[in-house]
């Protein structure tokens, strides 16, 4: 028994010093991604006028990452490109809603490379993609000036009514945000120049196809229709920064 | 009691030796002389910060060569590692090139 106990000891001491000679097998990144969807239900919109589109909250993704590298030539993680924007809602009745957006491209990438100088690697990248659209109004109960019944509700109503929802919610929580989530894949190919050791940036091109539905959103338990995007085959460009931990 | 303060006088003097020595050289930091033998990369999180101070003090006392030498065994041993692709991965490299390319063909066609 005392063999074994040893034995187990000696195997247990050889599992846990092993990694701490390894080779780097953790990274950070931190970056942005850029591309170019189609968003018909915010951009052209007749009923809402949504904040005005610009080159930060239409094409910039920002992009953090963790890498685990568990093969000489390959490394799994987790990749987040998130969209923005921020504003005001006109058009309303009688509100003026606040309006957040956030749609979020959560991958989880599988990838290979290999080195073709000591300072540059070139790698491969496929992942599934579960992302996520997210839509808030931050709005007042009773928001019109002469105070006569105007609702969250109403307001929500008149949003959904404008992405051509014509089933109006009859009461809304204080909870106040609708999402969707949907399935996807992306390829990538990358081209990395370390400028130390332990740091490097990353560029990567490819694309991006989500199984976006506008059909599929989702309000407190009930279905409703959501803005019209087209995110599916488009082109992605990401450029990060990379940090080796260990 | 004289043993006593004999033996404290004498492991305090050793240890204030040696920080005067690691002072007037930090090239020798216990992090420095492991990133030689193992790499930056393979120091743990907390030392990271120890390691960079240390060898800037290094490079500041004239280590310049001793840093950069850590800094190219790093690239040469990732470089090892990594030169060539193994087993699954040049086809699943592959494969991701031919739909990437696939990918970029339709879309350029499609458009024209």
């Amino acid at each position: 028994m005392k063999c074994q106990i040893l034995q187990f000891r000696s195997i247990l001491l050889l599992i846990l010093l092993v990694p701490l000679f390894g080779q780097p097998k953790v990274s950070v990144d931190l970056g942005m991604g850029f591309y170019e969807p189609t968003m018909k239900g915010f951009d052209k919109n007749d009923l809402v006028a949504f904040p005005t589109g610009n080159f930060i909250t239409r094409n910039i993704l920002f992009n953090f990452s963790t890498y685990y590298e568990f093969f000489n030539n390959a490394r799994i993680g987790y990749n987040v490109l998130k969209s923005i924007d921020i504003g005001r809602l006109e058009g309303f009745e009688t509100s003026k809603p606040v309006f957040y957006r956030t749609i979020s491209y959560r991958m989880f990438p599988l990838e290979t490379f290999f080195r073709l100088k000591p300072k540059l690697e070139l790698n491969f990248t496929l992942t599934p993609i579960w992302g996520r659209g997210r839509i808030t109004l931050e709005t007042k109960p009773a928001s019109s000036e002469d105070g006569v019944g105007h609702t969250i509700t109403d307001d929500w109503n008149e949003l959904l009514n404008s992405f051509g929802d014509e089933n109006p919610l009859s009461q809304v929580a204080s909870e106040n945000g609708m999402r969707s989530d949907w399935f996807g894949y992306s390829g990538m190919l990358g081209y990395r120049y370390y400028f130390r050791p332990w740091i490097g940036v990353d560029f990567k091109m490819g694309f991006l196809n989500n199984n976006y539905n506008k059909d599929r959103w989702r309000f407190q338990g009930k279905k409703v229709k959501g803005p019209d995007m087209k995110i599916d085959k488009i082109p992605i460009f990401s450029l990060k920064l990379v940090y080796a931990l260990k | 009691m004289i043993k006593l303060i004999l033996y404290m006088i004498i492991v305090s003097g050793v240890s204030f030796s040696q920080d005067k020595e690691k002072e007037e050289n930090p090239c020798v930091d216990p992090t420095i002389s492991y990133a030689r033998k193992h790499g930056v990369k393979a120091l743990p999180a907390r030392d990271l910060f120890q390691y960079h101070k240390a060898s800037k003090a290094c490079k500041e006392m004239g280590g310049d060569v001793l840093i950069d030498q850590i800094s190219i065994n790093e690239y040469n041993r990732d470089f090892e590692q990594s030169k060539f692709m193994s087993g699954w991965t040049s086809t699943y490299g592959m494969c991701v090139t031919a739909i990437i390319f696939y990918y970029f063909v339709g879309l350029i066609t499609v458009k024209k």
